[in-house]
């Protein structure tokens, strides 16, 4: 099965909503009111589905903010490439034009890492 | 006592208070696996629990491989905490080195054991962690001033666990027993009159943890239960 239709039925069932509500450009904490605590069991159920060892900082970006703080002298684009490898430029470019308005992680973030994480 | 869950993971599990707790669960119909963090150790477990179903697994809080291979292993439903090191020592005479090296092992390394716990819990929606801290966290004698201070940063990480995972079925808490007589407290009590109302056995404290692992006490959660026979309440 696909990878979005796993995440689909994983975070419908975690967050008690439709499966449709979840598409790869949903925020999933903007959008979908996700709480800390809920990552925290999504980690464990993605572990046990795609036996994967989730690092929950990587898969949702939890410390984004905190590495682009760190690094504020360099271009935050390399930091964000070099800190989140699964994530292609492009989505790299929108995550930082969309910092100011919240929580930026998307479903497809998500997806990205299980990508990569499987390869 | 009722107990929805099985597997109950013992910290410290070679200790007398650890074994007495393995004896009593087993009795209860749980599954004991009792903690050990060397040879030594071992054996007293097998010296002691031969009679009975039980698992001994190895945990070392030096260690993180020794309890991720143990999450990987077994559903946990129960957690029993006696693991600590000691450093008794004055504030005002103890070395950077030692109190640096023994926040590292008590507080910070169990940390990572316990998120690494609690998320096999999650798994289930459930679990209970009961943390056998000491009255010595509220009241100290002199040269336990890190005993008693990594005690509290315990007890509140146990708190703040009951209060984050109670959503996820997940409930913590802790006991404080006062003085005991056995273990550590056998040692002191020797060469200490102290009144015998205000001292307890690992057989009343084990009766105590079981009880607060039982469905009965689900409601009692992120908080510190003193067990000292009343000695701390009195001017």
């Amino acid at each position: 099965m696909e990878i979005l239709t796993e995440l689909q039925n994983i975070l419908a069932d975690l967050l008690d909503i439709e499966a449709e509500e979840i598409q790869p450009d949903t925020y999933v904490i903007r959008d979908l009111e996700v709480e800390s605590i809920d990552l925290l069991e999504l980690a464990v159920l993605l572990n046990s589905k795609f036996k994967l060892k989730v690092d929950d900082n990587q898969a949702f970006l939890l410390e984004i903010r905190y590495q682009l703080h760190r690094q504020k002298r360099r271009n935050q684009l390399e930091v964000l490439q070099e800190v989140y490898p699964h994530i292609p430029l492009i989505r790299c470019e929108e995550i930082v034009a969309d910092l100011q308005n919240g929580p930026v992680l998307k479903t497809k973030d998500i997806i990205s890492y299980l990508e990569f994480m499987g390869r | 006592m009722r107990f929805v869950g099985k597997n109950l993971l013992i910290l410290g599990g070679s200790s007398a208070l650890g074994l007495e707790l393995a004896i009593k669960a087993g009795e209860r119909g749980l599954l004991p696996l009792v903690g050990y963090r060397d040879e030594e150790s071992l054996e007293k477990i097998s010296a002691k629990l031969y009679c009975q179903r039980y698992e001994a697994v190895w945990i070392d809080l030096e260690k993180e491989e020794s309890w991720k291979d143990i999450c990987e292993d077994y559903q946990i439903d129960y957690l029993v905490d006696f693991a600590h090191t000691d450093l008794e020592s004055l504030i005002t005479s103890s070395s950077e080195k030692s109190v640096s090296e023994y926040f590292q092992l008590n507080v910070a390394s169990r940390t990572t054991l316990l998120k690494d716990v609690t998320k096999n819990m999650i798994k289930n929606r459930a679990g209970r962690l009961v943390y056998v801290s000491s009255t010595a966290a509220s009241r100290s004698n002199k040269g336990q001033g890190f005993y008693s201070s990594a005690k509290l940063a315990i007890e509140s990480i146990y708190r703040s666990l009951g209060i984050e995972l109670i959503s996820k079925g997940i409930s913590s808490v802790s006991v404080r027993p006062g003085y005991l007589n056995r273990g550590r407290g056998e040692e002191f009590l020797k060469n200490n009159k102290i009144d015998e109302s205000f001292i307890t056995s690992p057989e009343d404290l084990a009766e105590t943890i079981l009880f607060l692992l039982s469905d009965a006490a689900h409601m009692i959660n992120a908080t510190e239960i003193c067990m000292d026979g009343g000695m701390n309440a009195q001017k």
